[in-house]
């Protein structure tokens, strides 16, 4: 019994100890997530299609427009803003985060659609574009999916486009990509980087959301089949975002060769040599719906090429937009 | 922080006997108030856990000790959890029982984006029946983190967001957690034991990934 009081005041001193010090909510602004654009002014925004999305340009605006389209769903630009050197080709341009992506505006995961990402882009593409200004896409990734959306709806207004490593412009094919690049063992350090900070965080607002979501990135931090070692870099992770598009495709599916056969310009298809859950024969079938297809190979990078494989991807895609400016 | 001092007050009042793992309370006798155990499963994690606890000498059955687990994985003692705490035996009417049981818990959890250590509560509520060489029960309870140390990594400041703030946080998660256990006697002072429920998140906030609980194990009472 002697020892059990001495517990208890060991602990009674431990807590009183604790709760004397400063304690904070994990939902307060700024402390474990960064503001967005509609928290800080300072940032740099456009307000489109009912949202305010976190903006950046580079170059001339009177240049060709190239909008470069980030991945995830759920990610931002921060780790493709190497296309930025377009800007020193004579481009203009133009990065944005995706609609509660990044320090874009957040909303609630029931306004999520496929639609209504392929519209926030066209609405960027309105903000920027001028009368009888070209205009290019940059998609990785998920990117890589809505541009060709976009392209599908605007069969005339794109004049060039750059895809790498779309997952797969059907939902179909693209879950069963999701389902290579995922490799965990049962028993392994990586699924309790996943799942045993699950019982000391949990929450409902964004701020809480977004920085549990970050959390889970140490789980990327080893080698998996994407061929990427190492975290990718971003601002703040879009949980809401990310979660409702994935349960919106897996409800509703998606279908984004719609018209793409009309599509006649050539279209830069990039794939990495170091991701095993993609390769030639993925790209192949990914890249099928298009008429007219270059199909390159990035050489020592995995799925991460604006980040990883620029050095070897930037002449390619320069030589591409330079080819049709 | 009403709410804070109410759990650390119940907290504190749990270490004044601690935790018992999953006993048949009919099953022990005065030559076997002793029991360690050994628990394999799932708990936010592939988890190994060890116990030990004491029957108390008594007017009604109480049970007190603790236990230590860790998940499975490379680097063994960056996660696990300290639980200590008590459960009584609040009736019992022909073999139809119900007790409840309370106790604290210490946590550690560590990646190469951050180190958590929390301290918590949990309480739960158990109804089962009981025979000496058997038992079947539900149970419900609640477990929640009422204090959080994040202390961030230089990878974390450097790759997602450098200015984020180390600090203790308070009531940073609970969840409430619903199954059913059980016991089978082996021996004179064997048995073979099973946990399997849910995990739900309190209020509205998000499940957990894996939102379960699974645990198979053994208890030697000596």
């Amino acid at each position: 019994m002697k020892r059990q009081v001495l517990w208890l005041h060991l602990m009674g001193l431990i807590m009183i100890t604790i709760i004397s010090c400063e304690s904070y909510d994990l939902a307060e602004p700024d402390r474990l997530v960064p503001a967005t654009v509609d928290e800080d002014p300072s940032l740099p925004s456009i307000m489109v299609n009912n949202t305010m999305l976190h903006a950046a340009t580079f170059g001339d605006p009177n240049d060709p427009l190239v909008v470069v389209i980030h991945g995830g769903p759920g990610d931002d630009y921060r780790s493709i803003l190497n296309c930025k050197d377009f800007a020193n080709d004579g481009f203009f341009v133009v990065f944005y985060d995706q609609r509660g992506c990044g320090l874009s505006q957040r909303h609630e995961a029931s306004i999520y659609t496929t639609q209504i990402m392929i519209d926030d882009l066209a609405a960027v593409i309105d903000y920027y574009q001028k009368p009888g200004q070209k205009l290019f896409l940059v998609g990785h990734s998920w990117g890589a999916m809505l541009a060709p959306a976009y392209v599908g709806q605007n069969i005339d207004r794109v004049d060039g486009m750059i895809l790498m490593e779309p997952g797969g412009l059907t939902w179909e094919i693209t879950e069963a990509y999701i389902e290579r690049t995922f490799s965990i063992e049962l028993l392994s350090e990586e699924l309790n980087d996943l799942t045993y900070q699950d019982q000391f965080i949990s929450g409902s607002s964004h701020e809480v959301l977004d920085y549990h979501s970050s959390l889970f990135n140490a789980f990327t931090e080893n080698d998996s089949p994407t061929g990427d070692s190492g975290i990718t870099p971003f601002w703040r992770a879009g949980a809401v975002c990310s979660n409702a598009l994935i349960e919106y495709a897996e409800t509703n599916g998606f279908d984004f060769t719609t018209n793409l056969d009309q599509y006649k310009t050539k279209v830069l298809f990039v794939y990495s040599e170091l991701n095993q859950a993609y390769g030639r024969e993925h790209a192949e079938t990914v890249s099928a719906p298009f008429q007219n297809i270059e199909l390159v190979e990035a050489k020592g990078t995995g799925h991460e090429i604006p980040l990883n494989g620029w050095d070897y991807f930037y002449p390619i895609a320069q030589s591409y937009l330079n080819s049709l400016k | 922080m009403k709410r804070t001092i109410l759990s650390l007050g119940l907290m504190i009042a749990a270490i004044a006997g601690l935790k018992a793992q999953n006993i048949n309370l009919k099953s022990i006798d005065e030559n076997q108030r002793n029991i360690a155990s050994l628990q394999l499963g799932y708990d936010f994690g592939f988890t190994a856990q060890l116990g030990y606890l004491r029957s108390l000498n008594t007017f009604m059955p109480i049970l007190v000790g603790g236990d230590f687990s860790f998940p499975s994985g490379k680097n063994l003692m960056d996660d696990f959890k300290v639980r200590y705490g008590g459960q009584i035996e609040v009736f019992d009417i022909k073999g139809f029982a119900f007790s409840a049981k309370v106790m604290a818990n210490f946590k550690r959890h560590q990646t190469s984006l951050i180190r958590m250590i929390s301290f918590g509560s949990e309480f739960s509520a158990i109804l089962g029946y009981y025979t000496t060489s058997w038992h079947i029960a539900t149970e419900i309870g609640f477990d929640k983190s009422i204090a959080t140390q994040l202390k961030h990594s230089d990878m974390m400041r450097e790759v997602i967001y450098d200015d984020v703030k180390d600090g203790w946080y308070e009531g940073t998660s609970g969840s409430w957690f619903y199954g059913i256990s059980g016991s089978k006697t082996f021996g004179e002072s064997w048995d073979i034991t099973f946990r399997l429920g849910l995990v739900d998140a309190e209020k509205d906030h998000q499940n957990p990934l894996l939102p379960f609980y699974a645990q198979l194990g053994a208890n030697k009472r000596f």
